[in-house]
């Protein structure tokens, strides 16, 4: 279907990106060429100023919207399975891998190649560091778990730590930062 | 899968044990942790080398600490390098206040905070503000050593008896001190200390309080002291009693009961254990340990050279002879495996007759047998034949002929061997190493299939025809058609004569089959040893040959060298 797609004059949206559904963009969102947002069965609406990274995938299987919350930013690579057991098995089924959290808070960093289960509902201000695979703390139960705010997901084992907030101000501005950097950059 | 490389440390080099021989596994090394001793011409490895300090450095802030002040660092680094308690990785620092005028959008200014990148921890969890953003482990120390009672306290104890190891001791009482010479004193002193070890109450405050109380047990008793009347009480700045280590005899008795557990006591905040995780909540930040950039030396007592100097200043050798610039690189790769039937009937022994006549039938069926390419991480079937390529690739300016042997080990092997080798063409050239752009053409057109562009010297360039067409050219392309259609005109010519002697030269690098049988019911590693035997050109050309009458025999003065070494080829586990 064609790709529907409702953006704030001040996005930024790449050409060589593969959008479809029906799509919401609000202010100042920036979509890298190469990163892929598909509204399968359901509406996608993200808040203001997310960025999404090349190679991101975020995925929307259900017929709920799913929305994604502002200021957030979706890093190289990163994507969710759909369920945990296609992270052993990443051939299996899907031919797109990507993010299915029933929802995104705000202001939430998906680090490189961070992976985050779909039974995992994303609350505000977490932090998946590079690499790192989050997964349901009860694998067996199909309910959704939501995760604290200001949950870090770190390392090679993936441990879970909560952060105060120290620094946050400072790394609000460089993202800002980052933000007006993108919109000089990519028209060129 | 891998190529080792044999280091017979100080003795003459000689073949090593066989593979099945536990012991001779310390011998070899990959070649990359391998150097080489010009002067003595042999192989040193890690184990055999001198190693001595040449400089200290942080790894996160690459400054190079100047020796004199590692010791009184405690090897850490002494800049604001720290590590995360919880991840331990290096930390950054951060601003959290404003200045005036910055503004609301970046924070910049005091306090400054310590940020984990990777867990997000904080030091404000541990309530650690700063200052300033440069020296930061110096304003730790001082925060720290103020809330610690220990060092103040043992500062005024060395203080209080100071005064009394320095002032001259009173001219000691004749009726007392008769035997006695004036260093009585001081094992009086060793005595008090002893006694005050015994006591093992952490905290310098009860210590202190062991031997005032000591003093004065000393003073009623009468004993044979000097210079003790003199020494007034030493008054503690904190008594124990007040800090609660009243208990602490029934808490050492107590832990005397536990028996078999070694009492120790872990100070605050040091962590040097690496494992596992350390959730302790009030945890500071460790400073980072420094670590060393070391020299080696050749261990041969004649010879004591340097094999590797580091460059204090930057991340290069000053000196760096290794073995990978003087021996030729030995790699295996290229597993294919005979499908036209392994096994001719049940070989029970591995005898070498049997095994040349099975060798024979193979290379009868080589037109109609197949080859499977494999990968070299695939398991090893046993009764299986399977060819391999070793590639030598040669770090020398001059070409170098290779001759490869099964070294006759000084012990038999411990188990009868699983494998049979055989290794077809035993002898061969590989070339020298030239740089990229004095390639010749003959060399690049030789073995590629006429697909690559080569360029002639002139500069113009040679068009890839098929073999042999060449129009007329300059002298270096007629050479060039000549050795076009003198290495065999057509593909299928070079292929089969490719595969009939089975060496493929390609630059500085020639590879050469190998042919592995594994007896059907054999079980273990595939492990063997080669022998590679290299033979060199030098010119003897050292400045201190006369003139005028040499100068003749200047041509005929070329020497070979050769230099043997022998290599442990691990082919991988064999799995039914």
């Amino acid at each position: 279907s064609e790709p529907r797609i409702t953006a704030h004059s001040t996005c930024l949206i790449a050409q060589d990106t593969d959008l479809r559904g029906e799509i919401t963009l609000s202010q100042g969102c920036i979509v890298h060429p190469r990163a892929t947002i598909i509204a399968a069965s359901g509406p996608i609406i993200m808040d203001a100023g997310c960025v999404v990274e090349e190679n991101a995938v975020i995925l929307n299987r259900r017929k709920e919207v799913m929305r994604i919350g502002k200021g957030n930013q979706f890093m190289v690579g990163c994507r969710t399975s759909p369920s945990t057991a296609s992270i052993v098995h990443p051939t299996v089924r899907a031919k797109y891998v990507g993010v299915e959290a029933a929802s995104i808070g705000n202001h939430i960093t998906f680090k490189p190649k961070s992976k985050v289960s779909s039974q995992i509902a994303v609350s505000d201000y977490c932090t998946f560091g590079p690499g790192t695979v989050t997964l349901a703390s009860d694998p067996e139960s199909t309910a959704l778990e939501t995760l604290e705010p200001y949950t870090v997901v770190y390392g090679s084992l993936s441990e879970r730590r909560k952060w105060d907030g120290s620094a946050g101000e400072t790394e609000r501005a460089v993202k800002d930062k980052e933000r007006e950097y993108l919109r000089e950059i990519m028209p060129k | 899968m891998s190529v080792r490389y044999h280091c017979s440390h100080l003795a003459d080099p000689a073949p090593p044990l066989p593979p099945s021989y536990a012991s001779s596994s310390s011998s070899f090394n990959p070649l990359g942790e391998l150097y080489f001793c010009e002067e003595c011409d042999a192989v040193r490895c890690d184990l055999c080398c001198v190693s001595e300090i040449a400089s200290y450095f942080c790894p996160n802030c690459t400054f190079d600490v100047p020796s004199a002040n590692v010791r009184g660092d405690k090897n850490r680094c002494a800049r604001s390098c720290f590590s995360c308690p919880d991840c331990t990785t290096p930390l950054q620092v951060q601003a959290t206040g404003t200045t005036e005028d910055a503004g609301p959008s970046a924070p910049s200014g005091p306090p400054f905070i310590l940020i984990c990148p990777c867990c997000r921890w904080s030091s404000r969890e541990v309530a650690l503000e700063f200052e300033k953003s440069a020296g930061l482990a110096l304003q730790l120390q001082k925060l720290l050593s103020a809330k610690d009672p220990a060092q103040p306290e043992f500062d005024a104890l060395k203080d209080h008896l100071d005064t009394y190891i320095t002032s001259p001791a009173p001219a000691p009482t004749p009726a007392r001190s008769a035997s006695k010479h004036p260093t009585r004193h001081i094992s009086h002193l060793t005595q008090m200390a002893a006694k005050a070890l015994h006591r093992d109450v952490p905290g310098m405050a009860a210590a202190g309080a062991v031997a005032k109380s000591g003093l004065r047990r000393e003073m009623k008793g009468g004993g044979e002291r000097y210079g003790w009347d003199e020494l007034g009480e030493y008054g503690t700045k904190e008594s124990w009693r007040a800090r609660g280590l009243e208990r602490g005899d029934e808490d050492v008795e107590a832990m005397r009961r536990l028996g078999g557990i070694r009492m120790g006591v872990e100070p605050e905040g040091s962590s040097w254990y690496n494992d596992g995780k350390r959730r302790l909540t009030n945890r500071y930040p460790e400073r980072i340990p420094l670590q060393t950039k070391l020299t080696k030396r050749c261990p041969h007592p004649a010879c004591r050279h340097l094999l590797i100097q580091p460059d204090t200043k930057s991340t290069r050798f000053k000196i760096k002879m290794v073995a990978a610039n003087y021996l030729p690189v030995v790699e295996i790769g290229r597993r294919r495996r005979r499908i036209d039937g392994g096994g001719h009937g049940l070989m029970s022994t591995g005898s070498m007759e049997e095994a040349e006549v099975r060798r024979k039938e193979r290379r009868r069926l080589r037109g109609r047998g197949e080859e499977v390419d494999e990968d070299m991480g695939a398991p090893i079937r046993p009764g299986e034949v399977y060819t391999f390529q070793i590639a030598f690739t040669n770090p020398l300016y001059d070409p170098i002929q290779v001759r490869l042997t099964q070294p006759t080990a000084p012990l038999p092997a411990l188990l009868p061997a699983n494998h049979l080798i055989h290794i077809p063409t035993r002898d061969f050239i590989v070339n020298p190493l030239k740089d990229a752009w004095s390639y010749d053409d003959e060399e690049e057109y030789a073995d590629m299939e006429g697909t690559e562009m080569g360029t002639s010297e002139d500069g113009s360039s040679v068009l890839p025809s098929s073999r042999g067409t060449l129009g007329p050219a300059a002298g270096k392309r007629s050479r060039l058609s000549v050795l076009a259609t003198s290495s065999g005109g057509t593909l299928r010519d070079k292929e089969r004569r490719k595969r009939e002697s089975e060496v493929d030269k390609k630059g500085n690098c020639t590879k050469v089959g190998v042919e592995v049988e594994i007896l059907p019911g054999a079980t273990g590693e595939v492990v063997f040893d080669l022998e590679v035997r290299f033979t060199y050109r030098v010119d003897d050309t050292d400045g201190s040959k006369p003139k005028g009458a040499e100068k003749e025999t200047q041509k005929g003065k070329e020497e070979y060298k050769h230099f043997t070494f022998w290599a442990r080829v691990d082919l991988g586990c064999i799995s039914p």
